[in-house]
């Protein structure tokens, strides 16, 4: 029982930008990297405010590191395929973003080899749709890099 | 609260860190279009390198007189490609080509291949646009292939010709190069290795390799199949082919479909033609999937909407709900086989569905699909 207490009153508060607050316990606090810093660095009894991160996206941090901790090897792979299947396109990005603020390193691996693969065999138009990002280019700069990544067939201008 | 804004912060603001994970992932071509997505993407990606390969020994043999040769082996990557338009998807263009980046920051060069052939294309290049644009048109891989190119040795190109397939895997640090020759031997070279080591413990002559799954699998005259992991340790993967009325047939071919492993065995066909010649389709083929669990090949009599192209360098599948110009549940063979003589009168089509081998009328009709470059290129 003493464990018991002397845990819950380790237990890290972190409060999301949409005004939750969450009680982690060290473990899981420390492997979100900022948060390992910022523990270092103040009293560990101050809630910790993450202006980048909103209550989903912590839970689901946490549900992940919470879930990984799974047995088997092939057991940690099933959860993880599931972890990213149940995440929608919009969840995703959003995710990602707050684990790159958070600097969760097992999801840092984890996510980007996701978007690798859905981004795969795509258009430049896609890509930006995916990402909604506007093209911002300049006409000339666009030329440079079509130029650049323009493929020259051999044997054509030879002659 | 000003948080509100700053909750969503948009992907290109995405740290550096996430941008290079997430292209250090990616497929030469998908990095190439990454980094054109917008100027911070650009910016943070330098421009990747088609991959570079280690040079590897010379020769493969041991058992002749080759031992004392210099040189080595250069390992060449040879690609099928489709092209398509952006806005539209019925339309496709394959291609064969080998793709190489002459310096650091060089322009990417294709050097064309006649499809489904082991030969250069070098007739028709006045019909190919000068460059391919990577903006304009969707680039893909189809698949890949690899040969050995001997490189400074005193020996004939001909000498390296008894190597029928090659295959690599390269996982992170690991490189590894399998090879299988004419006499069915089959040779395996780890990066960092002086030799290459033979694989030969309880296998026959082999007829054909394919790399699956990261694993490379080897196939006997038999249908016995084996896997090769990188330690070189050999194991059954499924047993031998009960005995057939073709027997054993005239060779295998291993072919990845949708993520699965089939194997084609190819027969010789006894029909003869009314004046009593004979050899016009001398091939047939039957079907066999990889059951792993039961370590046996199990007959299939159908492709569905799959069609087969038996390249010389990397047999492989598409669907023709996305090629819709391949006739389905087919085999295209290669074209090696026409230059070979094994096919008089036209370019044979191996149809699945009632084990029929129909001739195209003439190799032009299906180079329809390859040449001429469409307009739209």
């Amino acid at each position: 029982m003493a464990e018991k207490a002397s845990e819950s009153s380790n237990s890290i508060s972190l409060n999301t930008v949409d005004g939750k607050i969450f009680k982690v316990s060290p473990t899981i606090a420390n492997q979100m990297q900022t948060i390992q810093s910022l523990i270092k660095a103040y009293d560990s009894s101050r809630v910790i405010s993450l202006p980048h991160v909103n209550a989903f996206h912590l839970s689901k941090i946490i549900e992940y590191l919470e879930g990984k901790s799974a047995t088997t090897v092939s057991a940690v792979k099933e959860f993880e395929a599931q972890f990213m299947k149940d995440l929608s396109l919009k969840q995703l990005k959003g995710l990602l973003i707050a684990v790159g603020y958070l600097k969760v390193n097992e999801l840092l691996e984890l996510m980007p080899k996701t978007v690798a693969k859905l981004i795969e065999n795509k258009s430049v138009e896609f890509l930006r749709k995916f990402f909604g990002i506007v093209n911002d280019f300049t006409p000339s700069e666009e030329a440079k890099i079509r130029e650049e990544i323009a493929w020259a067939f051999d044997g054509v201008d030879e002659d | 609260m000003s948080f509100r804004n700053k909750f969503k912060p948009p992907w290109s603001s995405l740290c550096i860190d996430i941008l290079l994970n997430i292209s250090n992932r990616l497929e030469f071509i998908d990095h190439l279009r990454f980094r054109s997505v917008c100027s911070s993407f650009h910016a943070v990606n330098p421009l990747p390198l088609h991959p570079m390969f280690p040079l590897l020994p010379f020769p493969i043999k041991l058992n002749n007189n080759h031992d004392n040769l210099e040189g080595h082996f250069s390992l060449i990557e040879v690609t099928t490609l489709n092209i398509q338009p952006l806005k539209s998807n019925n339309k496709c263009w394959l291609i064969k080509v080998e793709a190489s980046q002459e310096e650091v920051g060089g322009k990417v060069h294709l050097k064309m291949l006649n499809q489904l052939s082991s030969y250069y294309l070098d007739d028709y290049l006045k019909e190919l646009p000068e460059s391919l644009d990577l903006l304009r048109n969707r680039v893909s891989f189809v698949s890949k292939g690899y040969y050995l190119k001997q490189e400074e040795t005193s020996l004939d190109e001909e000498d390296n010709q008894d190597i029928q397939r090659v295959f690599v895997s390269s996982m992170e640090d690991d490189f590894v190069v399998m090879t299988m020759h004419s006499n069915g031997k089959i040779s395996v070279w780890r990066k960092g290795d002086e030799k290459w080591t033979h694989i030969d413990n309880g296998l026959g002559q082999c007829e054909d390799i394919v790399l699956h799954k990261g694993k490379f699998y080897a196939v006997d005259k038999t249908g016995l199949t084996v896997t090769v992991d990188k330690e070189f340790n050999v194991t059954k993967v499924a047993s031998s082919l009960p005995r057939s009325k073709h027997d054993y047939g005239y060779g295998k071919v291993l072919v990845e479909i949708e993520g699965e492993l089939y194997l084609l065995l190819k027969y010789r066909k006894r029909n003869v033609k009314k004046d009593g010649s004979s050899g016009i389709f001398p091939y047939g083929f039957e079907g066999y999937k990889l059951n792993e669990e039961k370590l046996k090949w199990v007959r299939i009599y159908k492709l569905k909407d799959v069609v087969l192209f038996l390249d010389p360098h990397c047999a492989f599948s598409i669907s023709s709900k996305n090629f819709p110009t391949y006739k389905k549940n087919s085999i295209y063979v290669s074209f090696d086989e026409l230059y070979y003589g094994n096919f008089v009168g036209g370019y044979p089509l191996f149809d699945m569905r009632d084990c029929s081998t129909k001739t195209l009328s003439s190799v032009r009709s299906i180079f329809v699909n390859f040449w001429p470059p469409p307009k739209w290129i």
